[in-house]
């Protein structure tokens, strides 16, 4: 069963009507400079920005909005507003050595930056707004890399963090996760959560709000502006418009500066692999703007060789951020245990045998009563307490509940130093290789220098069986191939 | 079919007797289509259905049938397992407990 740590932690959680802590070690980097965005479309407008809420962490919004962002130099003109504000801030980044960092609510805000960036880079008649769209496709380009530090959702740190007593799906809400984690005394939770849900808290305002408040009010300003009515007359309906609005919106960017001193106030230690997080972070800012300076454009679909990079790259975060909660975080470690990523037992016929002059083999059973476990012959496994030790699964026998797995010591033997008998000993992933992934890119550099005749003109080639016939060994080949 | 539902050939859907009386089954896909999840997720709760933790929770705790008997069966109180289903998901559970409480 996957999550079971998070499942029952949302059982007393649901019981207790408080959110519960699911993690030993804060999981996010938050920047003290930190800028938070919250964009509101126009229903139906899924490329629009009707209102922003933008500030600095811990400090007041400022707010913008449009009266009818169909109109398009209404909107450029927020897009040129938002954009002062994007630039400087990149800028400021920049001249620090530092990287820029957006919160936003929820993963629909952050798709709305996505969709926003993707159009507005490409725009060809005001340079201010494509330079807008480009700043903001590095932090969008980012989303989707584990472990990335440069946009951030509140509900996703948060959801990091906490077990609430609700449905996975709800956890996206983010005034609903605020309840769980801080309950208002003396109410019925349940009851507040289902209040709290009526509160939009993503990128869109309430279809019956659209109805009853906004619409009137843009219609009115539309008949106002078609009529070429006086500007005080325009300039009081655009605000009636833009105070709806606000209404909205400021619960919106409270409950996202709430989540960030939430995260903060958890005086949690940082996750050690923050720190080579936040150096990549870094990396990657400097490279993006070093490659705007330079004049290159970004692609609007990447062709085959940059997208395996980039495919390349988003596997290897997720390895090593996977392998970084699983090393770092204890409950994260509890979670890979459970799901028997590791493999943890006590230790049972230790052995060195001298094969020659310096070379010895060592070798050693691991006895284990995990119900679940994840561990194939020729799996080479780390000692999680000193990962220099690295052991080849050499056989697995199953009796009832008892697992004895076979291991052959590939490094550490020396250094490490074999394990003893009866020692309880904890087997799983290697620790994160951070700089793996520049081994990777020249490995697929030199892969890649022809295209595949999948993503070439060639046609399929003519196959001819090798010489010599079959290998013999045909697993051995194909790890070499790796 | 549930021995206390009731067919009311005079009453129409939107009268609250009748809606109570219809067996509902959430799932939280439910929300994305229904206008009555939010009715039939009130009962979930009021029952105390693991389907409120989500779908993951309502297979998992199949066996238990509810949020309180679960949480019986992970810490150890209450009526021992009845069912060898019971027995294991009690197994699992006290399991998952014991490693949380030792990880946080």
């Amino acid at each position: 069963m996957a999550g079971e740590i998070d499942l029952v932690a949302r059982l007393p959680a649901f019981e207790s009507g408080k959110a519960l802590r699911v993690a030993s070690h804060l999981h996010v980097s938050i920047q003290p400079h930190a800028l938070v965005v919250c964009p509101l479309a126009m229903a139906g407008e899924d490329t629009t920005i009707h209102t922003v809420a933008i500030g600095h962490v811990g400090k007041p919004p400022e707010f913008r909005s449009v009266p009818d962002p169909r109109f398009r130099e209404d909107e450029y003109g927020l897009f040129t507003w938002l954009a002062e504000r994007i630039v400087a801030y990149f800028d400021e980044c920049r001249s620090r050595g530092d990287f820029p960092q957006i919160w936003v609510s929820s993963s629909p805000a952050a798709a709305l930056l996505d969709i926003l960036a993707d159009r507005l880079r490409y725009n060809r008649d005001d340079l201010v707004v494509k330079r807008f769209g480009e700043l903001l496709s590095y932090a969008t380009e980012r989303f989707p890399v584990a472990g990335q530090q440069a946009l951030m959702t509140a509900t996703g740190a948060l959801r990091q963090h906490f077990a609430t007593g609700q449905q996975e799906a709800e956890d996206e809400h983010l005034g609903t996760v605020l309840v769980w984690i801080e309950p208002p005394a003396g109410r019925n939770v349940l009851a507040e959560v289902a209040a709290t849900e009526l509160i939009p808290m993503g990128a869109k305002t309430d279809p019956t709000f659209d109805r009853q408040a906004l619409d009137p009010l843009v219609r009115d300003y539309n008949q106002a502006r078609r009529k070429n009515a006086d500007p005080k007359v325009l300039a009081r309906r655009a605000k009636a418009v833009h105070d709806v609005l606000v209404n909205v919106v400021r619960p919106v960017y409270e409950g996202t500066q709430r989540a960030i001193r939430i995260l903060g106030r958890l005086n949690l230690p940082t996750l050690p692999a923050l720190a080579a997080l936040d150096e990549r972070e870094r990396d990657e800012f400097q490279n993006f703007m070093q490659s705007r300076d330079a004049g290159f454009h970004l692609p609007l679909k990447d062709k085959p060789k940059p997208a395996a990079f980039k495919l390349a790259d988003r596997e290897d975060a997720m390895d090593n951020m996977e392998s970084a909660v699983l090393h770092e975080d204890r409950l994260g470690r509890a979670r890979a245990r459970l799901a028997g990523d590791v493999l943890r037992g006590t230790v049972r016929n230790p052995r060195k045998v001298h094969l020659g002059p310096w070379r010895f083999e060592y070798s050693l059973e691991v006895v284990s009563q995990q119900r679940v476990l994840r561990v194939r012959r020729r799996d080479e496994l780390s000692l999680l307490l000193d990962t220099r030790l690295k052991a080849v699964v050499t056989d697995i026998q199953r009796h009832g509940r008892t697992t004895t797995v076979s291991l052959r010591l590939s490094s550490g033997g020396r250094a490490v130093g074999l394990p003893r008998t009866g020692e309880v000993i904890e087997l799983g992933p290697g620790a994160p290789d951070w700089l793996g992934i520049i081994r990777t890119r020249v490995q697929m550099a030199e892969r890649l220098s022809n295209p595949p005749w999948t993503h070439s003109d060639g046609g399929i080639p003519n196959c001819k069986p090798q010489d010599g016939g079959a290998p013999r060994d045909l697993l051995r080949v194909l790890d070499g191939l790796r | 079919m549930p021995a206390n539902l009731r067919f009311y050939s005079d009453r129409l859907l939107d009268d609250p007797i009748v809606l109570e009386s219809i067996p509902n089954s959430y799932r939280s896909s439910c929300r994305e289509y229904c206008a009555l999840a939010q009715h039939c997720k009130q009962a979930a709760v009021a029952n105390g259905d693991p389907v409120v933790l989500g779908d993951v929770a309502r297979e998992t705790l199949a066996a238990a049938g509810s949020i309180s008997r679960a949480l019986d069966l992970a810490r150890g109180t209450g009526a021992p397992p009845r069912t060898p289903a019971e027995q294991a998901l009690a197994e699992q559970l006290r399991e998952a407990m014991n490693e949380y409480r030792e990880a946080v």
